[in-house]
Protein backbone atom coordinates (compact mmCIF):
# COMPACT_ATOMS: atom_id res chain seq x y z
CA UNK A 1 0.00 0.00 0.00
CA UNK A 2 2.82 2.41 0.91
CA UNK A 3 4.59 1.89 -2.42
CA UNK A 4 1.31 2.48 -4.30
CA UNK A 5 0.75 5.80 -2.49
CA UNK A 6 4.41 6.70 -3.09
CA UNK A 7 3.98 5.89 -6.80
CA UNK A 8 0.88 8.12 -7.05
CA UNK A 9 2.60 10.98 -5.17
CA UNK A 10 5.65 10.62 -7.43
CA UNK A 11 3.47 11.00 -10.55
CA UNK A 12 1.68 13.97 -8.92
CA UNK A 13 5.11 15.53 -8.25
CA UNK A 14 6.23 14.80 -11.82
CA UNK A 15 3.04 16.36 -13.24
CA UNK A 16 3.35 19.50 -11.08
CA UNK A 17 7.06 19.81 -11.96
CA UNK A 18 6.34 19.53 -15.71
CA UNK A 19 3.47 22.05 -15.52
CA UNK A 20 5.72 24.54 -13.71
CA UNK A 21 8.90 24.00 -15.74
CA UNK A 22 7.10 24.24 -19.09
CA UNK A 23 4.66 26.93 -17.79
CA UNK A 24 1.72 24.86 -19.14
CA UNK A 25 -1.83 26.11 -18.51
CA UNK A 26 -3.00 22.53 -17.70
CA UNK A 27 -3.18 21.65 -13.95
CA UNK A 28 -0.17 19.60 -12.81
CA UNK A 29 -2.36 16.92 -11.21
CA UNK A 30 -4.09 16.38 -14.58
CA UNK A 31 -0.69 15.98 -16.26
CA UNK A 32 0.10 13.41 -13.58
CA UNK A 33 -3.15 11.62 -14.43
CA UNK A 34 -2.34 11.62 -18.17
CA UNK A 35 1.21 10.33 -17.46
CA UNK A 36 -0.22 7.49 -15.35
CA UNK A 37 -2.79 6.75 -18.08
CA UNK A 38 -0.02 6.33 -20.72
CA UNK A 39 2.00 4.32 -18.19
CA UNK A 40 -0.89 1.91 -17.62
CA UNK A 41 -1.86 1.59 -21.33
CA UNK A 42 1.80 0.88 -22.17
CA UNK A 43 1.64 -1.90 -19.52
CA UNK A 44 4.79 -0.70 -17.77
CA UNK A 45 5.54 -2.26 -14.35
CA UNK A 46 3.37 -0.89 -11.53
CA UNK A 47 3.01 -1.46 -7.77
CA UNK A 48 0.97 -4.60 -7.05
CA UNK A 49 -1.68 -2.95 -4.90
CA UNK A 50 -2.15 0.18 -7.03
CA UNK A 51 -5.79 -0.60 -7.89
CA UNK A 52 -6.68 -1.30 -4.24
CA UNK A 53 -4.96 1.94 -3.17
CA UNK A 54 -6.90 3.92 -5.80
CA UNK A 55 -10.18 2.31 -4.69
CA UNK A 56 -9.33 3.25 -1.09
CA UNK A 57 -8.80 6.88 -2.13
CA UNK A 58 -12.02 6.92 -4.20
CA UNK A 59 -14.01 5.66 -1.19
CA UNK A 60 -13.05 8.85 0.67
CA UNK A 61 -13.29 11.16 -2.36
CA UNK A 62 -16.37 13.12 -1.14
CA UNK A 63 -14.51 14.02 2.10
CA UNK A 64 -11.68 15.61 0.09
CA UNK A 65 -14.10 17.97 -1.70
CA UNK A 66 -15.43 19.47 1.51
CA UNK A 67 -12.65 21.95 2.46
CA UNK A 68 -13.04 23.58 -0.99
CA UNK A 69 -16.84 23.46 -0.83
CA UNK A 70 -16.90 25.26 2.55
CA UNK A 71 -15.39 28.25 0.71
CA UNK A 72 -18.93 28.99 -0.51
CA UNK A 73 -19.44 30.84 2.82
CA UNK A 74 -17.07 33.50 1.46
CA UNK A 75 -19.34 33.82 -1.62
CA UNK A 76 -22.55 34.45 0.36
CA UNK A 77 -23.19 37.83 -1.29
CA UNK A 78 -22.50 36.57 -4.81
CA UNK A 79 -24.84 33.60 -4.28
CA UNK A 80 -27.56 35.75 -2.70
CA UNK A 81 -27.53 38.12 -5.70
CA UNK A 82 -26.69 35.78 -8.62
CA UNK A 83 -27.54 32.33 -7.23
CA UNK A 84 -30.92 31.83 -8.88
CA UNK A 85 -30.00 32.68 -12.45
CA UNK A 86 -26.72 30.80 -12.15
CA UNK A 87 -28.67 27.77 -10.92
CA UNK A 88 -31.02 28.00 -13.92
CA UNK A 89 -28.16 28.36 -16.45
CA UNK A 90 -26.34 25.36 -14.98
CA UNK A 91 -29.44 23.13 -15.15
CA UNK A 92 -30.29 24.24 -18.72
CA UNK A 93 -26.76 23.74 -20.06
CA UNK A 94 -26.57 20.30 -18.41
CA UNK A 95 -29.78 19.20 -20.16
CA UNK A 96 -28.48 20.65 -23.45
CA UNK A 97 -25.28 18.61 -23.04
CA UNK A 98 -27.19 15.38 -22.36
CA UNK A 99 -29.47 15.92 -25.38
CA UNK A 100 -26.53 16.86 -27.65
CA UNK A 101 -24.46 13.79 -26.71
CA UNK A 102 -27.45 11.47 -27.13
CA UNK A 103 -28.52 12.96 -30.48
CA UNK A 104 -24.99 12.75 -31.89
CA UNK A 105 -24.64 9.07 -30.98
CA UNK A 106 -28.13 8.20 -32.20
CA UNK A 107 -27.55 9.99 -35.53
CA UNK A 108 -24.18 8.30 -36.11
CA UNK A 109 -25.70 4.95 -35.12
CA UNK A 110 -28.53 5.38 -37.63
CA UNK A 111 -26.01 6.16 -40.38
CA UNK A 112 -24.01 3.04 -39.44
CA UNK A 113 -27.19 0.91 -39.49
CA UNK A 114 -28.13 2.25 -42.94
CA UNK A 115 -24.63 1.54 -44.22
CA UNK A 116 -24.66 -2.08 -42.99
CA UNK A 117 -28.20 -2.49 -44.38
CA UNK A 118 -27.07 -1.14 -47.78
CA UNK A 119 -24.06 -3.44 -47.56
CA UNK A 120 -26.17 -6.55 -47.05
CA UNK A 121 -28.55 -5.50 -49.86
CA UNK A 122 -25.75 -4.99 -52.39
CA UNK A 123 -24.30 -8.35 -51.32
CA UNK A 124 -27.50 -10.01 -52.47
CA UNK B 1 -0.55 27.19 40.85
CA UNK B 2 -1.00 25.91 37.32
CA UNK B 3 1.18 27.12 34.44
CA UNK B 4 -1.57 28.85 32.50
CA UNK B 5 -2.38 31.37 35.22
CA UNK B 6 1.31 32.23 35.80
CA UNK B 7 1.77 32.66 32.04
CA UNK B 8 -0.94 35.31 32.12
CA UNK B 9 0.15 37.03 35.34
CA UNK B 10 1.38 40.12 33.44
CA UNK B 11 -1.75 40.29 31.28
CA UNK B 12 -4.66 42.42 32.44
CA UNK B 13 -7.17 39.99 30.91
CA UNK B 14 -5.74 37.27 33.15
CA UNK B 15 -8.19 38.53 35.71
CA UNK B 16 -10.97 37.10 33.54
CA UNK B 17 -11.55 33.40 34.05
CA UNK B 18 -12.00 32.84 30.29
CA UNK B 19 -8.49 33.91 29.23
CA UNK B 20 -7.03 30.41 29.42
CA UNK B 21 -9.89 29.18 27.26
CA UNK B 22 -9.42 32.05 24.78
CA UNK B 23 -5.71 31.32 24.53
CA UNK B 24 -6.46 27.66 23.87
CA UNK B 25 -9.13 28.58 21.32
CA UNK B 26 -6.79 30.85 19.33
CA UNK B 27 -4.13 28.15 19.33
CA UNK B 28 -6.65 25.53 18.19
CA UNK B 29 -8.31 27.35 15.24
CA UNK B 30 -5.63 26.97 12.52
CA UNK B 31 -4.54 23.45 13.57
CA UNK B 32 -5.65 20.21 11.85
CA UNK B 33 -7.23 19.29 15.18
CA UNK B 34 -9.89 21.88 14.39
CA UNK B 35 -10.17 21.92 10.56
CA UNK B 36 -9.53 18.23 9.90
CA UNK B 37 -11.62 16.98 12.84
CA UNK B 38 -14.53 19.33 12.08
CA UNK B 39 -14.55 18.20 8.42
CA UNK B 40 -14.61 14.49 9.23
CA UNK B 41 -17.18 15.03 12.01
CA UNK B 42 -19.46 17.05 9.74
CA UNK B 43 -19.23 14.35 7.05
CA UNK B 44 -20.03 11.60 9.57
CA UNK B 45 -23.02 13.64 10.81
CA UNK B 46 -24.08 14.14 7.17
CA UNK B 47 -24.01 10.37 6.66
CA UNK B 48 -26.23 9.85 9.72
CA UNK B 49 -28.73 12.46 8.46
CA UNK B 50 -28.67 10.92 4.94
CA UNK B 51 -29.45 7.51 6.47
CA UNK B 52 -32.34 9.01 8.47
CA UNK B 53 -33.67 10.61 5.24
CA UNK B 54 -33.31 7.23 3.51
CA UNK B 55 -30.88 8.49 0.89
CA UNK B 56 -33.02 11.36 -0.45
CA UNK B 57 -30.87 13.06 -3.16
CA UNK B 58 -30.86 16.38 -1.27
CA UNK B 59 -29.60 14.71 1.93
CA UNK B 60 -26.22 13.94 0.28
CA UNK B 61 -23.41 14.20 2.92
CA UNK B 62 -21.37 16.15 0.34
CA UNK B 63 -24.11 18.79 0.40
CA UNK B 64 -24.81 18.66 4.15
CA UNK B 65 -21.23 18.68 5.52
CA UNK B 66 -20.25 22.09 4.06
CA UNK B 67 -23.51 23.54 5.46
CA UNK B 68 -22.73 22.18 8.96
CA UNK B 69 -19.13 23.44 8.81
CA UNK B 70 -20.21 26.82 7.45
CA UNK B 71 -22.69 27.18 10.32
CA UNK B 72 -19.98 26.31 12.90
CA UNK B 73 -17.48 28.76 11.36
CA UNK B 74 -20.02 31.60 11.27
CA UNK B 75 -21.27 30.91 14.80
CA UNK B 76 -17.74 30.59 16.25
CA UNK B 77 -16.43 33.53 14.18
CA UNK B 78 -13.61 31.52 12.54
CA UNK B 79 -12.59 32.80 9.10
CA UNK B 80 -12.43 30.43 6.12
CA UNK B 81 -8.63 30.80 5.57
CA UNK B 82 -8.02 29.87 9.23
CA UNK B 83 -10.25 26.77 8.91
CA UNK B 84 -8.55 25.85 5.60
CA UNK B 85 -5.13 25.99 7.30
CA UNK B 86 -6.13 22.89 9.25
CA UNK B 87 -8.23 21.24 6.50
CA UNK B 88 -5.67 21.66 3.68
CA UNK B 89 -4.30 18.16 4.22
CA UNK B 90 -7.62 16.71 3.03
CA UNK B 91 -7.66 19.17 0.12
CA UNK B 92 -4.16 18.06 -0.90
CA UNK B 93 -5.27 14.43 -1.29
CA UNK B 94 -7.73 15.60 -3.95
CA UNK B 95 -4.69 16.03 -6.23
CA UNK B 96 -3.55 12.48 -5.52
CA UNK B 97 -7.09 11.26 -6.25
CA UNK B 98 -6.97 13.11 -9.59
CA UNK B 99 -3.81 11.22 -10.56
CA UNK B 100 -5.47 7.95 -9.50
CA UNK B 101 -8.40 8.65 -11.89
CA UNK B 102 -6.06 7.32 -14.62
CA UNK B 103 -6.73 3.80 -13.29
CA UNK B 104 -10.49 3.65 -14.18
CA UNK B 105 -9.67 5.61 -17.35
CA UNK B 106 -7.21 2.91 -18.44
CA UNK B 107 -9.73 0.22 -17.49
CA UNK B 108 -12.35 1.72 -19.85
CA UNK B 109 -9.97 2.45 -22.73
CA UNK B 110 -10.66 -0.91 -24.53
CA UNK B 111 -14.43 -0.12 -24.67
CA UNK B 112 -13.59 3.26 -26.20
CA UNK B 113 -11.36 1.67 -28.87
CA UNK B 114 -14.21 -0.65 -29.97
CA UNK B 115 -16.53 2.19 -31.06
CA UNK B 116 -14.14 5.14 -31.13
CA UNK B 117 -15.86 7.44 -33.66
CA UNK B 118 -19.40 7.22 -32.24
CA UNK B 119 -18.39 7.42 -28.58
CA UNK B 120 -15.73 10.07 -29.25
CA UNK B 121 -18.20 12.21 -31.20
CA UNK B 122 -20.91 11.83 -28.52
CA UNK B 123 -18.52 12.84 -25.74
CA UNK B 124 -17.01 15.71 -27.72
CA UNK B 125 -20.36 17.21 -28.79
CA UNK B 126 -21.90 16.69 -25.33
CA UNK B 127 -19.08 18.37 -23.42
CA UNK B 128 -18.76 21.20 -25.96
CA UNK B 129 -22.49 21.97 -25.87
CA UNK B 130 -22.76 21.91 -22.06
CA UNK B 131 -19.63 24.06 -21.58
CA UNK B 132 -20.26 26.50 -24.45
CA UNK B 133 -23.93 26.97 -23.54
CA UNK B 134 -23.25 27.81 -19.89
CA UNK B 135 -20.46 30.23 -20.87
CA UNK B 136 -22.55 31.90 -23.58
CA UNK B 137 -25.60 32.25 -21.31
CA UNK B 138 -23.57 33.54 -18.34
CA UNK B 139 -21.82 36.04 -20.63
CA UNK B 140 -25.19 37.22 -22.00
CA UNK B 141 -26.47 37.72 -18.44
CA UNK B 142 -23.42 39.88 -17.74
CA UNK B 143 -21.39 37.44 -15.62
CA UNK B 144 -17.86 38.68 -14.79
CA UNK B 145 -14.63 36.83 -15.71
CA UNK B 146 -14.41 35.17 -12.29
CA UNK B 147 -17.93 33.75 -12.68
CA UNK B 148 -17.16 32.46 -16.19
CA UNK B 149 -13.90 30.83 -15.02
CA UNK B 150 -15.75 29.21 -12.12
CA UNK B 151 -18.60 27.91 -14.32
CA UNK B 152 -16.44 26.59 -17.21
CA UNK B 153 -15.46 23.24 -15.60
CA UNK B 154 -19.09 22.44 -14.65
CA UNK B 155 -19.25 19.06 -16.42
CA UNK B 156 -15.83 17.95 -15.18
CA UNK B 157 -15.48 15.51 -12.28
CA UNK B 158 -14.98 17.50 -9.04
CA UNK B 159 -11.24 16.93 -8.33
CA UNK B 160 -10.27 18.01 -11.87
CA UNK B 161 -12.85 20.84 -11.81
CA UNK B 162 -11.28 22.29 -8.63
CA UNK B 163 -7.78 22.11 -10.14
CA UNK B 164 -9.07 23.76 -13.35
CA UNK B 165 -10.89 26.50 -11.45
CA UNK B 166 -7.72 27.31 -9.47
CA UNK B 167 -5.64 27.31 -12.65
CA UNK B 168 -8.08 29.47 -14.66
CA UNK B 169 -8.53 32.03 -11.89
CA UNK B 170 -12.05 31.07 -10.83
CA UNK B 171 -13.39 30.52 -7.32
CA UNK B 172 -12.96 26.81 -6.44
CA UNK B 173 -15.85 27.00 -3.95
CA UNK B 174 -18.24 28.40 -6.59
CA UNK B 175 -17.01 25.64 -8.93
CA UNK B 176 -17.80 22.94 -6.36
CA UNK B 177 -21.35 24.31 -6.02
CA UNK B 178 -21.69 24.48 -9.84
CA UNK B 179 -20.42 20.93 -10.31
CA UNK B 180 -22.85 19.68 -7.63
CA UNK B 181 -25.85 21.37 -9.30
CA UNK B 182 -24.72 19.98 -12.68
CA UNK B 183 -24.49 16.45 -11.31
CA UNK B 184 -27.78 16.59 -9.40
CA UNK B 185 -29.77 18.10 -12.29
CA UNK B 186 -28.41 15.56 -14.78
CA UNK B 187 -29.08 12.66 -12.42
CA UNK B 188 -32.65 13.78 -11.64
CA UNK B 189 -33.78 15.15 -15.04
CA UNK B 190 -31.48 13.25 -17.46
CA UNK B 191 -33.29 9.91 -17.59
CA UNK B 192 -36.78 11.44 -18.12
CA UNK B 193 -35.32 13.68 -20.86
CA UNK B 194 -33.69 10.71 -22.65
CA UNK B 195 -36.93 8.71 -22.34
CA UNK B 196 -38.78 11.60 -23.97
CA UNK B 197 -36.19 11.56 -26.79
CA UNK B 198 -36.98 7.80 -27.14
CA UNK B 199 -33.40 6.78 -26.42
CA UNK B 200 -33.08 3.41 -24.73
CA UNK B 201 -29.65 2.17 -25.86
CA UNK B 202 -27.76 1.84 -22.53
CA UNK B 203 -24.51 2.89 -24.23
CA UNK B 204 -26.06 6.22 -25.31
CA UNK B 205 -27.77 6.76 -21.94
CA UNK B 206 -24.44 6.11 -20.19
CA UNK B 207 -22.29 8.36 -22.38
CA UNK B 208 -24.85 11.21 -22.20
CA UNK B 209 -25.18 11.07 -18.39
CA UNK B 210 -21.45 10.60 -17.70
CA UNK B 211 -20.36 13.32 -20.14
CA UNK B 212 -22.81 15.98 -18.95
CA UNK B 213 -23.00 15.19 -15.23
CA UNK B 214 -19.79 13.34 -14.26
CA UNK B 215 -19.80 11.10 -11.13
CA UNK B 216 -23.33 11.84 -9.96
CA UNK B 217 -24.68 11.11 -13.46
CA UNK B 218 -22.59 7.93 -13.50
CA UNK B 219 -24.15 6.79 -10.23
CA UNK B 220 -27.60 7.37 -11.80
CA UNK B 221 -26.60 5.45 -14.97
CA UNK B 222 -25.50 2.51 -12.80
CA UNK B 223 -29.11 2.32 -11.53
CA UNK B 224 -30.30 1.96 -15.16
CA UNK B 225 -27.97 -1.03 -15.68
CA UNK B 226 -24.31 -2.05 -15.45
CA UNK B 227 -23.61 -1.39 -19.15
CA UNK B 228 -24.96 2.17 -18.93
CA UNK B 229 -22.84 2.64 -15.78
CA UNK B 230 -19.64 1.50 -17.49
CA UNK B 231 -20.22 3.79 -20.47
CA UNK B 232 -21.05 6.67 -18.12
CA UNK B 233 -17.73 6.13 -16.32
CA UNK B 234 -16.01 6.25 -19.72
CA UNK B 235 -17.87 9.48 -20.63
CA UNK B 236 -16.97 11.05 -17.29
CA UNK B 237 -13.28 10.09 -17.50
CA UNK B 238 -12.86 11.26 -21.11
CA UNK B 239 -14.69 14.55 -20.48
CA UNK B 240 -12.46 15.23 -17.47
CA UNK B 241 -9.25 14.41 -19.34
CA UNK B 242 -10.20 16.29 -22.53
CA UNK B 243 -11.59 19.44 -20.89
CA UNK B 244 -8.65 19.57 -18.47
CA UNK B 245 -6.42 20.11 -21.50
CA UNK B 246 -8.82 22.00 -23.83
CA UNK B 247 -10.24 24.58 -21.36
CA UNK B 248 -6.90 26.06 -20.21
CA UNK B 249 -5.75 26.27 -23.85
CA UNK B 250 -9.00 28.02 -24.89
CA UNK B 251 -8.79 30.52 -22.01
CA UNK B 252 -5.09 31.06 -22.79
CA UNK B 253 -5.76 31.58 -26.51
CA UNK B 254 -8.88 33.75 -26.22
CA UNK B 255 -7.30 37.05 -25.02
CA UNK B 256 -4.42 36.57 -27.48
CA UNK B 257 -6.78 36.00 -30.44
CA UNK B 258 -9.05 38.84 -29.31
CA UNK B 259 -6.02 41.18 -29.23
CA UNK B 260 -5.34 40.42 -32.91
CA UNK B 261 -8.64 41.87 -34.11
Amino acid sequence: MVESLFFLLLLQLLGETLARLLALPVPGTVLGMLLLWFWLIARLPRPKKLEAMAQGIFNYLPVFFIPAAVGVIEQRQRIASDGWWLFLLIVLSTLAGIAAAAWTMKWLGRKDARKTQAGTESAR
Amino acid sequence: MNELSTAFSGDFSAALPSSAWLNFWHWLQPTPLFGFTLTLGAFALGQVVARLCRGHPLSNPMLLAPVFIGAVLLAADVSYPVYFEGAKFLHFLLGTATVALAIPLARHTPALRKDLVRIGAGIFVGMTVSTASVLALAWLFGGDATTLHSLAPKSVTTPIAIALSERLGGLPSLTVATVMVTGMSGAILGVPLLRRMRIEDPRIVGIALGTASHGIGTARALQVNAEAGAYAALGMAMTGALLAVILPICFWLYPRLAALF
